[in-house]
């Protein structure tokens, strides 16, 4: 199809599509460049809202239009109305900036963030006029790579991926695009890519895949001049990293164990990234980015320094630690800021020894009863359930945090004051490359008996409960930890209508049990299910770096709800991540 | 400072909601380096206006938008020429100056271009002004009612192979230019496929002074 028949065609659609601002492009900060030898099609599998916010492709596609002479364009997940009009009309994928078809380009990248992005990966590539199994493209079709932190299990997505991206991407982007650039036959292409170390090529066999660890972080710039989404993105706000890694060593948390070691930016760096991304971006908002901000050792000075210049600021510090929290958030209040949030993730001091939540009951008081104390009305606490050996007294014990939170806000507010107590609690799904990776989840029974309860004791003035779908996170339980017949299941259920899993307006459950039984299996079976530590797992060929051997070791320090130190101010824990030049680098604080 | 702002809304800009042009405005004018004054009250706000709400896929070469900005010696034209590199493709500043008295908006010009011949439009257009009413069905997700377009653009006429249209907007109501086009459309014999409506220029009015309340 010639290009301007392609945009006519395109125009026409938007005209009798929900929000067609998704599909126009042309933000502050695009970058084109349409004499490029080498076009790269970076996509984030989910509606533009959710992946203009996302700050790992915004990384990536400064630094490939940037510091190589190849271009990348943006590509976000058709919704629903527009994919079919495209189908129907016969409009293939096209990229944000150039409005060229995503075909065209050598190389399409898709960002993993979360399983439940799965059925849209097949959506993109399908929309493109890729065959959906790597197995069936051809000399014509480009290269479909996948990474991001849910890469880190291959095998649901390996019947239609070529390549996987182990890692942090920085590391090794510009060799992929030299690969691209010096070759052009798709089948070369693919030998030069499997020589790569930290590339998985499903074709070639469950070869070792080694994660590429970003070495350079602490010294490295900042990107600073990230797309401007148009209003309807879920973040609008500056942004800069400022640590990667995080050694706490919650047992649950697969950032924990996927992005070790701990690697802080420089305060100065950080400054300038962010005021720069400030006066480039217009925005009014900065945020501090990382997996516990509040444990970045520069974070207060980091704070002084950017409001010495920017006053007003609204500063934001997600990921808050109850430890560290109070103080760095009581730093960072101003008159504008109303709203923060901490993770307890348990309620007992039971369960946080069994999840490594190094945290106590006092420490608990002591920062919610700071950051009301620094003016802040609206506290967000976060919680699982259905973790393991859970009991009903950890359920009990969420019921009674937030009734005590309730009442140090009372203390500060006034019986009838002005300020909310937001308990949310999420379901625990075990993720691939954690000690709780053996463990199932709770049956959805148990859940939904124990959402109930909440529901009927979290009730009563300044207090606020959300809860998270059993079903899909019961999908997202069963996708994570799945297999290559997984991707069997994958297929049928996106092919029956499966897109936008994460929506519940969208979730097809009937769709999904269809699918698994379809293959012989059970969702919820498949999700509850425990691995034997013995067995095999599908991503034993995937080396993070932490051991197995230490994180079956964690598993029975669980199992002895005994807490691990953090090896940045208690010893090493010899997890198996630190090697050569790869250690933990924080800055001064 | 109480500034106003016109703009051309283009290509691909077009697809831009009335509420999202609005945030770009206020990112772009950060990103000039000016600072828009917040309104009074619990929850402040940044005090902007876009004259008259424009339809997504409508293009405008008169958009006007009224701001107000910290400061009393703004100058106009170096705003124009400092927000021209701050916003986004297809959004484009024309000129700026001081903002005067309160003005109501009383209608708008529009540009309606058809993929048809001239002989088309005029028997469509010829059609049109006969009829006495012209009833087109506006939806919202509460509800559905006739809009007699021809009562708020009477006289649409054909200039260089499109249809030029005053649209009036009156205390009862207005028409949408889609809706102008949809009428035109079923007047015709043949299928009229609209390629494009472009706002050209924006009516407007001094306010009228508002008296003592009376009573009845």
């Amino acid at each position: 199809m010639e290009q301007s028949v392609l945009q006519a065609r395109i125009e026409d659609l938007l005209t009798h599509v929900e929000k067609p601002s998704r599909y126009i492009g042309g933000e502050v900060n695009e970058t084109v460049k349409p004499e490029a030898g080498v076009r790269v099609a970076l996509a984030y599998p989910d509606a533009y809202e959710v992946g203009i916010s996302n700050q790992a492709l915004q990384i990536l596609y400064g630094l490939i239009n940037d510091r190589t002479e190849a271009a990348a364009e943006r590509v976000y997940c058709p919704w629903p109305d527009m994919a079919d009009a495209m189908r129907r009309e016969g409009v293939p994928l096209f990229t944000l900036e150039t409005w060229r078809p995503v075909r065209d380009c050598d190389l399409l990248g898709i960002t993993l963030q979360a399983e439940l992005t799965y059925s849209n990966v097949l959506e993109l590539i399908d929309l493109a006029g890729i065959p959906v199994r790597a197995s069936e493209r051809t000399d014509d079709d480009p290269i479909v790579l996948a990474g991001g932190p849910s890469a880190s299990n291959p095998m649901p997505l390996a019947h239609f991926v070529d390549a996987f991206f182990m890692g942090e991407a920085e590391e090794g982007l510009e060799r992929i695009v030299e690969i691209l650039a010096q070759t052009g036959d798709r089948q070369e292409r693919l030998d030069r890519l499997a020589e790569l170390p930290f590339l998985y090529l499903p074709a070639r066999g469950p070869e070792p895949v080694e994660r590429a660890i970003f070495t350079e972080f602490s010294i490295d710039t900042a990107p600073t001049r990230p797309v401007v989404p148009y209003a309807s993105a879920i973040f609008s706000r500056a942004s800069v990293e400022v640590m990667r890694g995080c050694t706490r060593g919650c047992r649950f948390c697969h950032a924990g164990t996927w992005y070790r070691p701990v690697r802080e930016r420089k305060v100065e760096e950080v400054v300038t990234a962010g005021l720069e991304q400030l006066g480039c971006t217009g925005y009014d908002e900065l945020s501090l980015t990382s997996l516990a901000t509040s444990d970045y050792s520069g974070v207060q000075r980091a704070i002084r320094e950017i409001k010495a210049v920017k006053p007003d600021l609204h500063l934001s510090l997600p990921s808050n630690r109850v430890d560290t929290g109070p103080v760095a958030l009581a730093a960072a209040a101003n008159s504008r800021q109303r709203s923060i949030t901490l993770a307890p993730e348990a309620a007992t001091q039971r369960m946080r020894d069994i999840i490594c939540k190094t945290i106590t009951d006092e420490m608990i008081e002591q920062a919610i009863d700071a950051a009301f104390g620094a003016g802040y009305t609206s506290l967000k606490m976060y919680f699982m359930i259905g973790l393991p050996l859970e009991t009903f007294a950890e359920v009990q014990g969420i019921v009674d945090l937030g009734f005590r939170a309730r009442e140090i806000g009372r203390r500060h507010f006034g019986e009838s004051g002005r300020f909310t107590v937001h308990v949310s609690a999420s379901n625990f799904v075990p993720k691939p490359h954690t000690p709780f990776q053996w463990d199932g989840m709770a049956p959805p029974d148990q859940l939904r008996v124990k959402q109930d309860y909440l529901r009927r004791a979290l009730k009563g003035r300044q207090i606020k409960l959300s809860l998270h779908d059993v079903r899909t996170s019961m999908l997202e339980g069963a996708l994570g930890r799945g297999d290559a017949i997984t991707g069997d299941v994958l297929e049928a259920a996106w092919r029956a209508g499966a897109r936008f899993d994460a929506w519940t307006e969208h979730h097809r459950e009937d769709v999904w049990r269809a699918a698994f039984g379809a293959a012989g299996r059970d969702l919820e079976v498949e999700a509850t299910r425990e691995r034997d530590p013995l067995d095999p797992l599908p991503w034993d060929h995937v080396r993070s770096g932490v051991t197995k051997e230490f994180l079956l070791d964690e598993w029975w320090q669980s199992r002895a709800e005994r807490p691990t130190g953090d090896c940045r101010w208690e010893g090493c824990s010899d997890c198996g991540a630190c090697v050569g030049p790869v250690r933990n680098r924080l800055v001064e604080a | 400072m109480r500034i106003e702002l016109r703009l051309a809304i283009r290509d691909r800009a077009r697809y831009l909601s009335h509420l999202e042009m609005v945030d770009l405005l206020l990112a772009a004018l950060r990103r000039a380096g000016y600072e828009v004054a917040l309104s009074n009250g619990m929850r402040p706000k940044p005090v902007i206006s876009l004259a008259l709400a424009r339809g997504v896929g409508v293009a405008s070469e008169d958009e006007r938008c009224t701001v107000e900005l910290i400061g009393d010696d703004h100058d106009p034209a170096a705003l124009v020429e400092r927000l021209s590199a701050t916003c986004p493709r297809g959004v484009v500043p024309l000129e700026a100056h001081p903002a005067g008295p309160k003005t109501i908006v009383t209608g708008a010009t529009y540009r309606i271009a058809f993929d048809a011949g001239e002989d088309d439009l005029a028997a469509a257009l010829a059609a049109y002004r006969a009829a006495t009413e012209l009833a087109v069905p506006r939806r919202s997700p509460k509800q559905r009612r006739d809009i007699d377009v021809r009562r708020f653009a009477p006289e649409p006429e054909l200039t260089d192979g499109a249809v030029i249209v005053d649209i009036a907007i009156l205390e009862d109501g207005s028409a949408k230019p889609e809706e102008v086009a949809r009428a035109l459309q079923s007047c015709a014999d043949r299928d009229l496929r609209v390629a494009g409506i472009t706002r050209l220029a924006v009516h407007t009015a001094p306010r009228a002074r508002v008296g003592a309340t009376e009573t009845t």
